[in-house]
């Protein structure tokens, strides 16, 4: 078909495009929802809600900033390295005993693999599996943010030995892993429903009370900068950008 | 640093994808939508419909192997359903401002933009598939076999299609334009 006028003119529609503004709102406003319905495997049944975890553990670190009431770089930084040193133990409950087993079983499983040991390597298998099904079967919702954080980083940590062992083609009671993945994200999702809300309420106090502080030149034009991201934040709700700030907050705090 | 690293590096990785594929295809959806809808604010709120099923996607784990194939296919089926919820067809106000890229030349903008309307009303009274298939032709530039296989017609067929099109929109248009 030759070119034409009408060709050309229906061609120059290539030049109708959305409002950038719009565009860039939307895809942070997608991006930030992170409702799942379906978990067609284990590991995308965490990996498709893993801010859970991760706002879990940052709600915790900021409960205790703002419990603190003060800004301490001390404080912050053995946060940091060490959460769950300073998050409440979670005290005479079951279904985080199994699970503190089932990870330590994994842990000893990983050893006899790296060990390349054939009888240690069976037994650990089958203790894994074991455990893992235990935690699976005995997990039952309880219900503070504190449980949930130490929940989520539990079977973080179980399932990054777990992703290892599959990486050198071991793999471990996939039902019940999966089983137990799907139960402790369907109760950290449920703990977690405010938690971007905390989150923010957590940046602001830290603000205010950097605001108040002493800083370095260089300390205060990445202070502005954090201030900047979280005006824009404000605009598109981002969550990932609302982590970003929290993290270079708390570097900030830090000194690093 | 935060626990639960691994969990971070596959969000983020979901999220790269995500954003590298909406980047790529938000404006031909939303020109998709808009043609067929004839409205901006229409438009907007049934693209965001199309990206948001297609984050869900990502987050329920599921394989897409061609996004534009699933991202088109959304959008037809979500304009379909906005049709059919009004219980009408599509209206066609012509009185939508369409955003053009930028142009110095203000006459020369106002001609080009008279000319956009009366061609994308034009095209948005044609049938569904003469619609897609102009569309996809002429502003995605698909191969004539790929605009084929998408409507499942013959490549004979798609041609014949485009051309009955491109004659009916002459017209409509009057002697405007001369084909």
């Amino acid at each position: 078909m030759p070119y034409s006028d009408i060709e050309n003119r229906i061609m120059d529609l290539k030049d109708i495009k959305p409002r950038q503004a719009w565009a860039n709102n939307l895809k942070a406003s997608i991006m930030a929802n992170q409702q799942t319905v379906v978990r067609p495997s284990f590991w995308q049944s965490l990996v498709s809600r893993p801010a859970y975890a991760t706002l879990a553990i940052l709600t915790v670190i900021g409960g205790a900033l703002l419990a603190q009431n003060q800004f301490s770089g001390r404080i912050i930084s053995t946060l940091i390295t060490n959460p769950a040193n300073l998050i409440p133990v979670v005290k005479n409950n079951e279904s985080y005993r199994y699970l503190e087993i089932a990870e330590n079983k994994v842990k000893a499983l990983k050893t006899a693999a790296a060990n390349n040991d054939p009888a240690k390597l069976s037994i650990a298998i089958n203790e894994s599996a074991q455990a893992i099904k235990d935690a699976a079967n005995k997990f039952s919702k309880i219900s503070t943010p504190e449980d949930a954080a130490k929940m989520a980083t539990k079977v973080a940590s179980i399932q990054q030995a777990l992703a290892e062992l599959e990486k050198q083609g071991i793999e471990v009671a996939p039902e019940e892993a999966r089983v137990l993945s799907a139960k402790v994200s369907d109760y950290v999702q449920s703990e977690m429903g405010n938690t971007q809300i905390r989150m923010q309420e957590i940046v602001e106090d830290s603000i205010k009370t950097i605001d108040q502080s002493t800083l370095s030149d260089e300390q205060q034009l990445r202070f502005e900068e954090i201030k900047d991201q979280y005006n824009d934040y404000q605009k598109n709700k981002n969550l990932a950008i609302l982590q970003e700030i929290l993290q270079k907050l708390l570097l900030l705090s830090n000194g690093k | 640093m935060i626990d639960c690293p691994i969990l971070i590096l596959k969000m983020n990785n979901l999220q790269e994808q995500f954003s590298q594929i909406y980047d790529q295809y938000i404006q031909s959806i939303y020109r998709f939508v808009f043609i067929k809808t004839n409205s901006q604010f229409t438009a907007e709120d049934l693209t965001a419909e199309v990206f948001t099923k297609l984050w869900e996607k990502f987050q329920e784990g599921r394989k897409i192997d061609n996004p534009k194939a699933f991202l088109y296919q959304s959008a037809r089926n979500i304009v379909i359903d906005h049709y059919r919820k009004k219980g009408s067809n599509p209206v066609s106000p012509m009185n939508e401002d369409i955003e053009i890229a930028d142009n110095t030349d203000m006459q020369e903008d106002a001609i080009k933009m008279a000319d956009m309307r009366m061609i994308q009303h034009g095209i948005s009274q044609l049938k569904d598939d003469y619609q897609n298939a102009v569309i996809w032709y002429y502003l995605d530039q698909m191969p004539i076999a790929d605009v084929a296989k998408t409507l499942n017609k013959s490549e004979g067929a798609t041609r014949t299609m485009l051309s009955r099109a491109v004659q009916e929109l002459k017209d409509m248009t009057g002697d405007r334009f001369k084909v």
